[in-house]
């Protein structure tokens, strides 16, 4: 399971409003009638992070990823996202696989 | 049968029995034999619905073949069965077989010679369509025609045009174009729901998953599509860095779609692929990054994989600077839990823990708080926890010390005066009104802090206080029921602790509060009978006689109404006042009918409720007249769960021959029942376990065992207290006393001539014996059994016996044991 953090995509020591804030941003980017699966985990992470008892909890009891998701953030940041395309052997992997999958 | 066999016989045997030899076989699934029979006939005569069958079981081979991974060999055999016009019988199995022989071309090439023909294959045609998109080849035919085929091939064209023109970084506009003609419900219509989804993707996120929603996941486009939903996320930003939960494949389709320079798509290659292969890779990984890396984040990344790879602290430190001793103990505390080293794990807790309480800043103290209770977690799931080691219950040891860290946590607080009050320990016990108090007093407006002060005060018998404490719930909470009911409880037992107290002015006022509490459509039996109790003290004559008579009525009418009066006015009544003559001639006038079974039950409910048992002697005669009125009602069937209240009841008023008759009723129409005979001899040795007969501690044994072996664990139950002499009974308790007390006795000074004369009545071999045919479950028993027969034992109670057999045990076990 992704750590709270990670899954609202919030830093550990965030404040009460900054992690509502990024939930309710959440909630209508992804709202429950269209994506109840997405909802759900993220009113859970919210559930779990949502005061400060609960983020130390979260920070001292387990691990998150959030240093790392920064990192691969930071990493994939390009000038135009998502504005560059894969090879066709990349294509034609993931459509081999499908067919071996589909055939198994 | 085999080839030869087959071959040999065959020139004797008819056609028609060959034929049903080879249906039959074909029927069991005996493919080959059923092969060899088919060729045979077609040889001898080539009907149709021979070569059909022929075919039928090659295929069924090439079916059996497959399933054994034996794909070339079900390819060949499959061939056999092939169609005049070269088509397969099961294009899906020929396309398995090909395609795990790695022969996905050829599987392309048999499905453009030989396409889907008609919409109800649409799984062949998804896979056509993927495979002729993975290897372009030329298509052949009339693009133009209005046939299925025509169809395919304009679809295949639009979708291959559509693929390269995203590939080749057109325009979208363009690619919007070629995607508008492929159908979408064609067989490529997943190609055009992805790439739409792709262009839409880093402006409108949600349209373009939405999108990809149509794309089914057991789809031969399943995993374009994973990968397309993992490049519009980490492109929006919205789900940064998932890349870790996709595939080699998957992770490639992503970076290159992000429009990443070739550098940074390596950088992100390999870190996904580090991430894929643990903690200690990605650790090694990151701890060699700089540039154009965050430090703050690569330290936070590492310091995050320490737990899961614990040997890194060291090169950790070299790297990034020292880790606070708190955060060490942490992780190694963490690393402990993982590896299920619990004592480990505890002892870094703690260190942690000490280390927050002495920097003693606000958010150091929710620290140690955090951690106290997540010890008392531990300790709930894992007894090498074991707190401070002076014999407190380790859980109990750590709440504490949450709460003392951090007490405005309030679940804590419950739990803590939850276990306190279910703890056995004395100290314990007392310390949970305490703890209840307290937390009354932090949380005035948390019901649940209120409801556990309300039980406090009302076990300190401190009524008043409780009735301030549910005042405080009611005012948060005003129409709830249950609360109104306890206010009213709480006040009538006040009012019988003032009327004690000689203060009626004050038990009145008592009643007169719970009035307020009452509701108008449900008038409560209990106070209006206590309030009709008290004007008759008071001698408000009508009025107060009106109110019992309607407090009687409300508690059921007839018998029960007015035993449950007799209760309240037992429960009321000051010592030594005498009983209100009207309540006596009701009751009276009730006891001259037989009693009904549902009287029997709702009574003897009420006498088993645990104001009345506590208040024991001040009811007793209201038990006793229930019971002797019980004495017209032996024929009463009752099942053997319904009675033991009755029993209770019985046992309480000591009137064993009624429960003797019930029990002798009861065993005429079901003789083999357990309670019955349980009861039996409860009433004839007046429950005292130390006058049964040895048959009669043999069969209650029997029945203790067998009902343990049926898990009815309440008679079981019921059983052990009657051997152990702990009944709620006056007697019982007294009995019980004595017990203990000659238990003790046998531990003491006396032990040594006692165990003498044991051994003369049972000797060590015998022991042994014993102990290997009962095992160490049953042998005390066997042993005890055999002990009762000895003439200075006899008058020793069985439950000590046992006792005696187990110190045997023991000693013979050390004799063993010993080297000479």
């Amino acid at each position: 399971m992704t750590d709270p953090f990670t899954t609202l995509g919030v830093q550990e020591d965030a404040g009460d409003d900054e992690i509502r804030q990024r939930y309710l941003a959440l909630v209508r980017a992804f709202p429950p009638d269209l994506e109840p699966a997405r909802f759900q985990a993220h009113r859970a992470a919210y559930e779990r992070v949502q005061d400060e008892r609960k983020r130390l909890e979260a920070t001292l009891l387990s691990t998150n990823d959030v240093a790392l998701s920064r990192l691969k953030a930071s990493l994939l940041q390009a000038e135009r996202p998502g504005s560059g395309r894969p090879s066709r052997d990349s294509v034609k992997s993931l459509l081999v696989q499908g067919v071996e999958k589909a055939l198994a | 049968m085999s080839k030869q066999a087959l071959r040999k016989a065959s020139p004797t045997v008819s056609s028609d029995r060959l034929a049903a030899q080879a249906e039959e076989a074909l029927r069991l699934e005996k493919f080959k034999d059923a092969i060899e029979s088919f060729k045979q006939l077609v040889k001898q005569d080539p009907r149709p619905q021979w070569s059909e069958g022929l075919a039928e079981a090659y295929v069924g081979r090439a079916r059996a073949l497959a399933a054994k991974g034996m794909f070339k060999e079900a390819e060949i055999v499959l061939g056999n069965a092939a169609r005049a016009d070269g088509s397969a019988r099961q294009p899906l199995l020929l396309l398995r077989c090909l395609v795990h022989q790695g022969q996905l071309q050829k599987a392309l090439a048999y499905l453009i010679a030989h396409p889907p023909e008609s919409g109800d294959d649409a799984r062949l045609a998804e896979l056509a369509a993927a495979l002729f998109l993975a290897f372009p080849s030329e298509l052949r035919g009339a693009h133009d025609a209005e046939s299925p085929r025509g169809m395919w091939l304009r679809a295949a064209a639009a979708a291959r045009a559509a693929l390269e023109a995203w590939i080749g970084a057109k325009p979208d506009a363009e690619v919007d174009a070629l995607l508008a003609k492929i159908p979408l419900n064609s067989a490529f219509g997943a190609v055009r729901l992805i790439l739409k989804s792709l262009l839409l993707g880093p402006g409108d996120g949600l349209k373009a998953r939405r999108l990809l929603q149509g794309v089914d996941e057991v789809s031969p486009f399943a995993p374009l599509r994973r990968a397309a939903e993992a490049a519009i996320a980490s492109a929006s930003e919205q789900s940064p860095g998932g890349l870790s939960s996709l595939d080699a494949q998957q992770r490639s389709f992503v970076i290159e779609a992000s429009g990443l320079s070739a550098s940074t798509s390596q950088t992100a290659l390999r870190l996904a692929e580090a991430e894929a292969a643990g903690a200690d890779a990605l650790f090694s990984f990151l701890a060699k990054q700089a540039e154009p890396f965050d430090a703050a984040d690569l330290r936070g990344a590492c310091r995050n994989l320490l737990p899961r790879a614990p040997d890194r602290i060291q090169h950790f430190e070299k790297r990034f600077g020292p880790l606070e001793e708190w955060e060490r103990q942490r992780i190694v505390a963490l690393a402990a839990e993982q590896a299920g080293e619990w004592r480990r794990a505890e002892r870094c807790w703690r260190k942690a823990a000490a280390l927050f309480e002495k920097d003693g800043s606000p958010r150091a103290r929710l620290s140690a708080g955090v951690v106290y209770r997540h010890l008392a977690a531990l300790a709930d799931r894992h007894n090498e926890i074991d707190g401070d080691g002076f014999g407190e219950d380790p859980r109990i040891g750590y709440l504490r010390k949450s709460v003392a860290a951090d007490p405005d946590h309030l679940p804590a607080r419950l739990d803590l005066t939850d276990r306190l009050r279910e703890s056995e320990e004395p100290e314990e016990q007392k310390d949970w009104h305490a703890q209840a108090e307290d937390a009354a007093a932090r949380f005035p407006q948390e019901s649940s802090a209120l409801l556990r002060a309300i039980d406090s005060a009302a076990e300190r018998k401190a009524f008043k206080k409780a009735a301030g404490y549910a005042q405080k719930l009611l005012a948060l909470d005003p129409i709830n029921l249950s609360a109104r009911q306890r206010m009213i409880d709480l006040q009538i037992a006040q009012a019988r602790k003032q009327l004690r107290a000689k203060r009626p002015d004050l038990a009145e006022k008592a009643l007169d509060e719970a009035l307020r509490w009452e509701r108008s459509d449900k008038p409560s039996a209990a106070l209006r009978s206590n309030m009709g109790l008290l004007g008759l003290y008071a001698d408000r004559g009508a009025e107060a006689e009106a109110q019992l008579r309607q407090g009687a009525e409300l508690a059921g009418g007839a018998a029960i109404g007015w035993f449950r009066a007799a209760i309240e006015e037992a429960l009321l009544a000051p010592p030594g006042r005498a009983r209100l003559p009207l309540l006596r001639d009701e009751l009276d006038a009730q006891l001259r009918k037989a009693p009904e079974k549902r009287e029997i039950l709702a009574i003897a409910a009420a006498l088993g409720a645990k104001d009345v048992k506590q208040a024991a002697k001040a009811t007793a005669h209201v038990g006793w007249r229930f019971c002797s009125w019980l004495r017209e009602a032996t024929q009463v069937p009752f099942s053997p769960d319904e009675f033991h209240p009755v029993a209770e009841a019985l046992l309480r008023a000591q009137l064993f021959d009624v429960l003797g008759d019930f029990a002798a009723a009861a065993l005429r129409r079901e003789p083999r029942e357990p309670v019955w005979r349980f009861y039996r001899i409860v009433a004839r040795t007046e429950n005292d376990p130390d006058r049964m007969h040895y048959p009669e501690s043999e069969e209650i044994f029997d029945i203790r065992d067998g009902s343990r072996a049926r898990e009815t664990f309440a008679l079981g139950n019921r059983i052990q207290r009657y051997l152990d002499s702990s009944g709620d009974d006056p007697a019982a308790k007294r009995r019980a006393k004595r017990v203990a007390a000659r238990e003790q006795a046998f531990v003491g000074d006396d032990t040594a001539s006692l165990i003498e004369e044991v051994f003369d009545a049972i000797p060590p071999g015998e022991v042994r014996r014993l102990l290997k045919i009962h095992g160490p479950g049953g042998a005390p028993r066997a042993i005890a059994t055999q002990l009762a027969n000895a003439p200075t034992l006899g008058a020793v109670p069985i439950p000590a016996l046992e006792q005696l057999a187990r110190i045997l045990m023991e000693m013979v076990a050390a004799d063993d044991a010993a080297p000479f």
